[in-house]
């Protein structure tokens, strides 16, 4: 450590956690590190013996892997989008969420990308899509778009973390010297010139103009490889913003849960608090009832047509097998969260995880009733079929769920969870604001007003 | 015309290679011009970081 410099509260707290190292992070690395082994033998055995360890047979070629797909890709919305509007808007509680959201995005895009390659039979055939790919295909667009979002989220995380990284390098000397070399290598030189800030902040502005439309095409076209086939309830102009609106819900709940780990874990309830949860909270309220309503469009429009096709399959989730998930869809995305974030005590770390944590299982539910109902009811088909996800499957899916926590809690054993330049940012604006309002209460400063 | 386009782009593999290209320059010349702003400069306090680099 540098001894000549006399670290911030905030520096001593959020850098604490990346010096010691207690015996439970340990227990919960090694316990998710067992699963994803777990999940690394079954992928090797549906591998070297086929998808018929699956449940996945004409004609329910999509199952539980492109639910995992498309929840990822919906988490990953978490960040970035919501990181980018609020900074935007200069939403001054962002700052210290933001480093958070923005890993959940990196780490989730990273996961979905891997459920399609587990999903394939054949793994070798994913660079198919790039050697014969088809642009009339809306996976080859999917591919373009999920790629373009992980460059340039990839880049709106590093970009905010270059001033961290340059903090740690010249802060953190006694630390082993392969995380002095990530440092220094990652921190590129970074000195923290006047000009630097400024390019810097306009470079972050920039990408985070750029990743709102980027994030919603995302999302679109991942509705889109649903969209844009004749199977019932899937062909629907609605799926769009559907997804969008879900992607940005869950990914809401995606953040309130690490948040809530790492504001725990990492001991940053003195920068993490009440505001924050209070007003995601609100946010989280906004998209529950924006998912409630396309629902609900979705549900009453399909069920006014009376087209056989369509109907059946939504018989089956409203009253046939699939009824107690969609029952328990309703109730983790909409009625669970009014009944606790209506109030605002409701708005509490406790009360937002709990939520957050049902909002996960009912979005993941969502995917799963979007693609199994369809897929055994298809409209050229005279026979139900049947899909049960085996244990592979199931297996794969808790493995997917640790690798995405795993490599998460590890990002932020190498990194602060909070980006302290942007918090002590933060800090000089409020105390310049609350020197000018105490300035102009005592008359010694003349308020300036906009000439019309 | 669009079909043109992309049976005469390999399938649309080359569109997605010169986007992908095209982006990754984008964003390289972007962090390049962050990264190499002049320091120090002349008349402005030194930056928060700059006694620290000198140690590594």
């Amino acid at each position: 450590m540098d001894r000549t410099h006399r670290e911030s509260d905030l520096e001593r707290t959020v850098l604490g956690p990346l010096r010691k190292t207690s015996m439970q992070f340990w227990l919960v690395i090694a316990v998710l590190g067992g699963l994803v082994l777990m999940g690394a033998v079954l992928l090797g055995r549906q591998w070297t013996t086929g998808l018929g360890v699956t449940g996945l047979k004409r004609p329910i070629y999509w199952g539980v892997y492109i639910s995992n797909f498309v929840f990822f890709i919906g988490i990953s919305h978490a960040g970035t989008l919501i990181s980018a509007i609020l900074r935007v808007t200069q939403a001054e509680w962002r700052r210290p969420i933001t480093r958070i959201a923005e890993a959940i995005t990196f780490f989730a895009l990273i996961l979905g990308a891997l459920q399609l390659w587990i999903d394939l039979g054949r793994p070798d055939r994913i660079l198919f899509l790039f050697f014969f790919g088809r642009f009339q295909s809306p996976l080859l667009w999917d591919v373009t778009c999920v790629t373009l979002y992980l460059l340039s989220s990839t880049l709106y995380l590093y970009l905010p973390m270059i001033p961290d990284l340059a903090r740690l390098r010249d802060r953190m000397t006694d630390a082993p010297r392969w995380r002095r070399r990530i440092y220094t290598v990652m921190a590129a030189g970074w000195h923290g010139s006047h000009e630097q800030h400024r390019r810097l902040e306009r470079g972050i502005s920039i990408m985070a103009v750029l990743i709102i439309p980027i994030a919603v095409s995302v999302h679109t076209v991942v509705s889109w490889i649903f969209g844009m086939t004749m199977q019932p309830m899937w062909h629907s102009t609605i799926l769009g913003p559907y997804f969008v609106v879900g992607a940005i819900f869950s990914g809401i709940a995606m953040l309130f849960i690490f948040m809530t780990i790492v504001r725990r874990a990492w001991h940053l309830e003195r920068w993490i608090k009440a505001k924050q949860y209070d007003y995601l909270g609100i946010l989280l309220l906004v998209m529950s009832a924006f998912w409630g309503y396309f629902t609900l469009s979705e549900y009453l429009t399909t069920g006014y047509s009376s087209l056989i096709n369509e109907v059946q399959v939504l018989l089956a989730k409203i009253q046939g097998e699939y009824a107690p998930w969609f029952c328990a869809m309703v109730f983790c995305n909409l009625i669970l969260p009014f009944a606790i974030l209506i109030r605002r005590k409701g708005r509490t770390p406790t009360g937002a995880f709990i939520v957050a944590v049902g909002v996960a299982i009912g979005m993941w539910i969502e995917r799963y009733t979007i693609i199994a109902p369809s897929l055994t009811r298809p409209a050229l088909m005279a026979r139900f079929a049947i899909y049960t996800p085996t244990f592979t499957e199931v297996g794969l899916t808790i493995a997917s769920l640790a690798l995405f926590a795993l490599l998460f809690l590890l990002f932020f054993k190498l990194f602060p969870a909070i980006s302290v330049w942007e918090v002590e940012e933060g800090q000089a604006v409020a105390a310049a604001r609350q020197k000018a309002e105490e300035l102009l209460r005592q008359g010694q400063l003349e308020p300036t007003l906009p000439t019309p | 015309m669009a079909h043109w386009i992309i049976d005469a782009t390999g399938g649309g593999s080359v569109i997605v290679a010169i986007v992908a290209l095209s982006v990754l320059a984008a964003y390289g010349t972007m962090l390049r011009w962050i990264l190499t702003a002049p320091w120090p400069e002349p008349g402005r306090p030194q930056g928060e970081n700059e006694a620290g680099r000198e140690q590594v």
